[in-house]
């Protein structure tokens, strides 16, 4: 689970415990979308609910940890610390960009032309796969993750509201992450060819994109995601475990369903409406209903808008 | 030499077939048009060219070779390494994954936080393949002297010491009653009423037995290890082989169902529009007719991440030729709208823009003037000819008998699927097989 972290101070007015959560639930939110926009990226392109997408995430999370101990971060001082964390931010991602692609290389890619069902089942097998490999390579417990990022809040210590170092990291790193996608996608060649890709495969090739790279390319993208998130997850939560990418996994599809799966900015609304009801559920209703209110909010959303918030109806095409 | 040619082309979709035996030529620069009543199979055609679907039987060629993906030294290197894996993974499963896993892993590491030495997996791994018995830890400090795969239990010791002593005589005991010339017989003696196995250098007794049959039955199951160990051998270098085997043709088999893909036909130049306009709705105007620019622009990931001066220019010149092509159709002016915003003559035009803007040699429109009233029509006729005079074949589907007869150099007609004319459209419209086609034959008899 996805325990939120409650440190408002004592007992503040209403109005300051509404800011609290909301500002929660926004940091929160933000990383599930990171996650969230992986399944929303895949699916946009090869309509492909890629059920692998959270296990790339929790074994980045093991790499993140794994790449701490190596190199003695706990002990390093503060600009190494930095340092370290922010080569944390370049590795774990080109390694969860790459297991992705490579996944989808050996498992998907094969079934590209079978019908849907086949690969959305192999994406489960993978799934249990890596899971396992998880499990292999960090044990059935769970697993602490080094506080490398102070708690200290930057309103300072006598503030009611609290916003940390921590939530800065969140900011400081999804933000520019969505930009320099959102840039990505509507500026370069590349991402053009994977809008077009998305929107009618068929006349993409015809008009000669390579598909295949084009599919590659999203995978390593959303695996990097993944990676980012998977730093963040480590260093904010601080426990790891090879069944975190199940559960956050099942959120951050949530997300993506809820802001209208294959929609980009659908993703990032679904993530922060999620991390938003997560907030606000556990603080206002209790932190064991969240779940079934976050659910009820999708069941909620989709009886109204079947294709999800920002989600268009596909036209079926003839 | 005709540009693009179908020789007895013939699509079926199970027992229906949509285009049967068709013939024809289309040469450079010619306006070439296919007519025929609803359902003849004219877009059939198109899309068994533009590699929607393959040709049940007959050839299309392009400049005079067929549009296939080129067989490389990538395709002989995916098979050799998809091969090389299929085959790895089908001997695992040959040895017995579990009990290799079993023997390497279980056996050298007790869990996360020790230690764990790749170099004894190695070895034991090799132990297995071998079929070296192992030894494993019992409760109570005692030990147990197991087959590599942990199946079957010989012997039990007090003391590791202990069991190694019992494993290495178990091994000479092994190596005795393999079945050999010699050794099956010389190595047994009978002393004192006991049955005796001597060890290899006749220096020591291996083991003792009360009776002849209590020997024999031991030695038959030491014999029976040693088989066990030969025939996972055999059947693992079998599966190696098998799966070799199979995963490169399987490889190959794929490439090959692959290598005639739309996207390797529009590379060769062919491009084509859509009787039911496929456009990319979300993205404008100029976006895409550059999107059909991307293949013949070059750069890698990394180089379009950097945004180097070459990938720079190069973007320049691919955004000044859209424009320029979106000129010629006429929709300069809306190059910032989304492609749904536009009019559906409009949305036509741009199709035939993006479809110039993959640089083809010959262009597939299907049935452009679709829903144009006959001003628009006739600008159409100018535009296709326009094209023509770029140096393109166009290969047209179209309704319009304004369109067809007014701008086609030849004609082909198709009803249900075969071709019952061509020629000039003088020749084709005042063929009595056309005509009938068209209006019933009873009207002509």
């Amino acid at each position: 689970m996805f325990p939120v972290l409650l440190a408002a101070a004592e007992a503040p007015d209403a109005w300051q415990t509404f800011l609290q959560y909301t500002l929660i639930g926004l940091s929160n939110g933000a990383l599930f979308a990171l996650v969230a926009l992986g399944y929303t990226m895949v699916y946009g392109i090869i309509e492909l609910i890629n059920f692998a997408h959270g296990e790339v995430f929790m074994l980045g999370s093991f790499l993140a940890l794994a790449l701490i101990g190596v190199m003695g971060l706990e002990e390093a001082a503060l600009w190494q610390r930095w340092l370290g964390i922010g080569l944390l931010f370049v590795v774990v991602p080109i390694f969860c960009g790459a297991l992705n692609v490579g996944i989808d290389l050996a498992v998907y890619k094969p079934l590209r032309d079978a019908p849907k069902l086949a690969p959305l089942v192999s994406a489960i097998g993978v799934s249990f796969v890596l899971m396992n490999v998880g499990l292999l390579w960090g044990g059935a417990a769970d697993r602490h993750f080094p506080d490398l990022v102070s708690r200290e809040n930057l309103l300072g210590s006598e503030a009611a509201l609290s916003f940390t170092y921590k939530d800065l990291m969140i900011v400081a790193v999804t933000v520019p992450i969505m930009i320099a996608l959102s840039v990505f996608v509507k500026g370069t060649r590349l991402g053009k060819a994977m809008r077009a890709t998305a929107q009618d495969p068929l006349a993409a090739k015809l008009m000669g994109i390579n598909a295949d790279r084009v599919i590659s390319v999203t995978f390593a993208i959303g695996g990097a995601l993944a990676g980012a998130a998977a730093v963040i997850y480590g260093l904010y939560i601080n426990t790891v475990s090879y069944q975190m990418g199940f559960t956050n996994g099942l959120y951050a599809f949530t997300a993506a369903v809820l802001g209208g799966i294959g929609n980009i900015p659908g993703a990032v609304l679904g993530g922060l409406v999620i991390g938003l009801a997560r907030a606000f559920g556990s603080g206002y209703v209790g932190e064991r209903w969240t779940s079934a209110l976050v659910f009820v909010i999708l069941i909620a959303i989709l009886v109204f808008r079947p294709a999800g918030l920002l989600g268009t109806h596909a036209r079926e095409k003839v | 030499m005709s540009l693009l040619e179908l020789d007895k082309v013939t699509v079926r979709f199970g027992g229906l077939t949509a285009v049967e035996d068709v013939d024809c030529a289309v040469r450079e620069r010619e306006i070439y048009s296919i007519i025929g009543p609803n359902g003849a199979g004219k877009t059939t055609v198109f899309n068994v060219i533009t590699g929607i679907y393959d040709p049940s039987s007959g050839q299309i060629r392009f400049r005079g070779r067929a549009l296939e993906r080129a067989f490389t030294w990538k395709v002989v290197a995916a098979a050799v390494a998809i091969g090389l894996a299929t085959g790895l993974a089908a001997a695992l499963l040959a040895v017995n994954v579990d009990a290799l896993w079993r023997a390497t892993i279980k056996r050298n590491y007790a869990g996360p936080g020790a230690d764990f030495s790749y170099r004894a997996a190695i070895h034991d791994a090799w132990g297995y393949w071998q079929g070296a018995l192992a030894l494993e830890p019992m409760r109570g400090g005692r030990w147990a002297v197991r087959t590599a795969d942990g199946r079957q239990t010989l012997a039990y010791a007090p003391s590791r010491d202990e069991a190694e002593r019992t494993r290495e005589s178990l091994r000479q005991l092994i190596d005795v009653a393999r079945p050999g010339p010699i050794r099956s017989t010389t190595y047994l003696e009978e002393r004192d009423g006991e049955f005796v196995i001597r060890n290899k250098d006749d220096t020591d007794d291996l083991a003792t037995f009360d009776s002849a049959e209590d020997r024999q039955s031991a030695l038959d199951r030491y014999r029976s290890l040693d088989r066990a160990a030969a025939a996972r051998r055999r059947n693992a270098w079998l599966a190696l082989l098998g799966g070799m085997v199979v995963g490169a043709a399987g490889t190959l088999a794929v490439w090959y169902r692959a290598r005639r893909t739309p996207e390797v036909i529009s590379l060769a130049g062919v491009a084509r529009t859509f009787q039911n306009i496929r456009l990319f709705q979300n993205m404008s105007v100029l976006e895409n007719v550059l999107v059909a620019m991307d293949r013949r622009l070059h750069g890698g990931v990394l180089r379009m991440a950097i945004r180097t001066p070459g990938i720079r220019r190069q973007e320049r010149e691919a955004r000044a030729k859209a424009r320029e092509l979106l000129d010629f159709v006429g929709l300069a002016h809306r190059e910032q709208h989304l492609a749904a915003n536009l009019a559906y003559g409009e949305q036509r035009r741009l199709e035939i823009a993006r479809a110039l803007a993959t640089e083809p040699q010959v262009i597939l429109l299907d049935e452009p003037a679709a829903g144009m009233n006959p001003a628009e029509s006739s600008e159409l006729n100018g535009l296709i000819e326009q094209i023509r005079d770029r140096g393109l074949a166009v290969l047209l589907i179209e309704h319009h008998m304004s369109v067809v007869m007014g701008i086609s150099d030849r004609i082909a007609v198709l009803e249900y699927g075969t071709k019952i004319a061509e020629g000039t459209p003088e020749q084709v419209r005042t063929d009595p097989k056309v005509i009938a086609a068209y209006l019933g034959d009873e009207e002509v008899s």
